[in-house]
């Protein structure tokens, strides 16, 4: 499918808009469900959905492969996904290490809405690699360390 | 494995290592014929591998692990039942799927149809279980087989746990409630349970029960926290799979948005030239493109996210094509192409992120060696819980066997688990094993063509004394033996097993070439689907036919052989161990005769789970139609 063709005449922050939230846990059942509906919406077209994430409580790897996947859709269609919200366990969770390369999350729906051009400051996703690290015992992980 | 049962494996394995050892150096020290080199060495070489293999199972079986009883399964647990099919027969399906969904432990059962046959979407609907095939988002992308079936159901499911059973592999009742316990240690990923085939006979000509492997060494790997997944008859933790596609996701991400850029450059600039001559005033919505390109890179130098950054690539690339609306045509299936290749969200594939690796015709190995390289944990779990088919003629034996060979080797090329960052050295030992247990195939050709040159020719192999040869050779060869029979704890078709190890040396190393040529030279594995009924009648021999010429050739040297000990012309002892060993290659090889003479399985073999009722009146009805949904 084109991307390219399906985009609107306007800015992107003018594309068509829906606003969609997770409350609760992160998983592959929310995230399914927010796919389904992102879809549905994406039927007719490209579409922006902002997808508030400040009511996150907890957060497994299936959620953000969920993420990915609703990226995926949206954006095969032309379209994109942006979160926003302060969620602690966002924020703490190891997952971030991984999400924050991929994709931001936006402190507010504004900012999401132009896509962080207009951030008073920058916010590291991903922690920075220190030397202190480099010495320490190493730390198995299930995979998101 | 009981206490004293491993004390004396550890004490043989110790002995075959010793004895190996001095009997290779001895070898390496002063046997080798340097005046027949090309003999010489190849025999060497295959002698110091089978050294190394022997080590590598005495490894395994120095911590051979018999689990307690499982621990109960916690209720409460989702579970979803994949039976991943293609082109079985819709009865053979089914019958699978309504076991699946009788079984006790609260589940959910799905068909994947990789074929997408909407008789199947009915049928399942008739009993009661879910359907699932891939969609659009598929058409005309890699479909990754196997591994991309079970991915796209993943994407569609939302069980903590998945079960994933070949087509024709029936699930008992109690199959979920035996292996859900282990899971309440939060570090195990996946259960795997024997594979058992009750349409093999005794004798078992075509050497399919695998007891050595789902016995011995699956409880060996599980003593190093290697089990192997062998993709079938297994339990899986959704988050571990998750996390595994997720973190080879961002591990690539970078990398692969520099070099889709780099290419996307490429592809731009043989545009910009080709609208030169064509297309002039097109031109400057490539080179704004381009410009755009430069950005990007300049970004991802500064580490901004990459979700951003191919956003604004995007919003770059259309502002460009819309300055020049005439050159839409010309430039637009282009820049789309660069553009799905470039983003982040994978838009050039059906799915963002394969938890299953699909970079293997062996999935399952891949993954398991991933899952365990995250630290991840896995349990070996022997009790047959699972009852499946069996190849029933040589042919399908020999394309089954070739494809596990070839994944695997693909695997050793491309991802070798000595390289493979997390894993445990004992880990790496075990997958080692496996994968270069295929290399056996150069060292059977060197074991076959040895005794015929020197039966032939007189050209001697190796120089030594025949006394002394024995001396270093038999404790070596005996505890190797004694290992084996005493590790293999009772189990079935040891010697079937070694049979078929030597005998498939065509197979060993076509496969080997195979997933050499598909490493190295980028050539496509095909994943054959398992036949699950007899192929090609009448036929044997011709599919056994390298086998039949090496022993005819084995048979013939002796014969010459033994006419020059008669008449003079060749030494007697060394003659004489020729021919033993000479013995030994046709006592191996000559399991082909009875697989190539085998015509299925008879009546005597009965299906352990009867054909529920249910069955023959969907199947026997017009009732199947098609459902109002693809899916």
């Amino acid at each position: 499918m084109s991307m390219l063709s399906h985009v609107s005449n306007t800015t992107p922050s003018s594309l068509t808009s829906v606003d969609l939230s997770v409350v609760g846990a992160l998983n592959a059942a929310t995230v399914l469900a927010i796919r389904q509906e992102s879809a549905k919406a994406a039927s007719d077209g490209p579409i922006l959905v902002f997808l508030d994430v400040a009511a996150v409580t907890t957060v497994g790897a299936s959620g953000v492969v969920g993420l990915m996947e609703v990226l995926h859709v949206l954006r095969s269609r032309g379209g994109d996904l942006r979160l926003f919200g302060s969620s602690t366990a966002l924020e703490t969770t190891r997952l971030q290490a991984h999400l924050g390369q991929v994709a931001r999350i936006y402190e507010t729906r504004e900012e999401a809405v132009d896509g962080g051009r207009t951030r008073v400051h920058g916010r590291r996703l991903t922690s920075k690699p220190g030397w202190r690290g480099l010495f320490g015992p190493r730390h198995r992980t299930f995979g998101w360390g | 494995m009981g206490i004293h049962k491993q004390i004396l494996v550890r004490i043989l394995a110790v002995l075959v290592v010793s004895f190996g050892l001095i009997y290779i150096s001895w070898r390496w020290s002063g046997t080798v014929a340097w005046d027949a080199w090309w003999i010489s060495l190849p025999l060497v070489a295959a002698e110091t591998y089978s050294l190394g293999e022997s080590a590598l199972y005495a490894i395994t079986m120095w911590n051979a692990r018999r689990r307690p009883p499982p621990p109960p399964a916690l209720p409460g647990r989702t579970v979803d039942v994949f039976i991943a099919t293609y082109n079985e027969p819709l009865e053979l399906v089914l019958k699978t799927a309504i076991a699946a969904r009788d079984m006790d432990y609260p589940h959910e059962t799905w068909i994947l149809d990789d074929g997408n046959r909407s008789v199947f979407a009915s049928a399942a609907r008739q009993i009661g279980v879910g359907y699932i095939t891939r969609g659009p988002e598929w058409d005309g992308r890699q479909r990754f087989a196997k591994a991309g079936n079970v991915n796209n159901a993943l994407s569609m499911t939302t069980g903590e746990f998945v079960a994933i059973l070949d087509a024709d592999q029936v699930p008992e009742p109690r199959f979920l409630d035996r292996v859900l316990g282990y899971f309440d240690a939060a570090e195990v990923a996946f259960v795997q349970t024997p594979q058992h085939f009750w349409n093999v006979p005794d004798r078992d000509p075509l050497g399919s029960q695998a007891e050595l492997f789902y016995g011995p060494i699956q409880q060996g790997k599980d003593g190093w926290d290697a089990a192997f997944f062998c993709g079938s008859n297994a339990v899986l933790r959704r988050e571990a799979l998750m996390a595994l596609g997720l973190t080879r996701y961002t591990r690539t991400a970078t990398e692969h948005t520099w070099s889709a850029l780099r290419r996307g450059r490429s592809r731009l600039q043989d545009l910009l030239g080709e609208l030169g001559r064509r297309h002039p005033a097109a031109m400057p919505v490539v080179e704004q493109a381009l410009a755009a390109i430069t950005r990007a890179e300049q970004q991802l130098r500064r580490g901004d996210v990459l979700a951003e950054i191919t956003f604004e690539l995007r919003v770059s690339f259309h502002a460009a094509a819309l300055a020049v609306p005439d050159a839409m045509d010309d430039v637009v299936p282009e820049l789309d192409a660069v553009l799905e290749s470039v983003d982040v969200a994978h838009t050039d594939q059906a799915l963002a992120i394969h938890p299953m690796d699909t970079t293997t015709i062996t999935e399952d190995m891949a993954t398991a060696m991933h899952l365990h390289a995250m630290g991840w944990g896995s349990v070996y779990h022997h009790e047959v819980l699972v009852h499946g088919l069996a190849p029933e003629d040589v042919s399908t034996m020999l394309s089954q066997r070739h494809r596990w060979a070839a994944g695997t080797m693909q695997v050793f090329f491309n991802d070798n688990p000595l390289f493979l960052r997390g894993l445990a050295l004992a880990q790496r030992l075990m997958y080692l094993g496996t994968m270069t247990s295929y290399l056996n195939g150069f060292a059977a050709l060197s074991y076959i063509a040895a005794p015929v040159v020197f039966l032939v020719a007189g050209t001697y192999p190796l120089t030594a004394s025949p006394v002394v040869f024995f001396c270093l050779f038999l404790p070596f060869f005996i505890s190797c033996q004694l290992l084996f029979q005493v590790a293999g704890n009772g189990s079935r078709g040891l010697w079937r097993g070694q049979q078929w190890s030597f005998a498939l040396f065509p197979t060993w190393i076509a496969a080997t070439c195979s997933g050499a040529a598909a490493v190295f030279l980028g050539k496509h594995l095909t994943f054959s689907v398992t036949a699950k009924s007899k192929q090609a009648a009448g036929r044997g021999f011709h599919h056994v036919r390298t086998q039949v010429v090496a022993m005819a050739v084995l048979v013939v040297s002796s014969g010459i052989g033994i006419d020059r000990a008669v008449t003079g012309a060749a030494p007697l002892y060394p003659t004489l161990i020729t021919l033993a060993w000479v013995g030994l290659d046709l006592a191996l090889l000559s399991v082909v005769i009875g697989a190539a003479r085998y015509r299925g399985p008879g009546d005597e073999q009965i299906d352990p789970i009867p054909t529920p009722g249910e069955l023959t009146a969907i199947v026997d009805t017009d009732s199947l139609v098609p459902p109002p949904t693809g899916r």
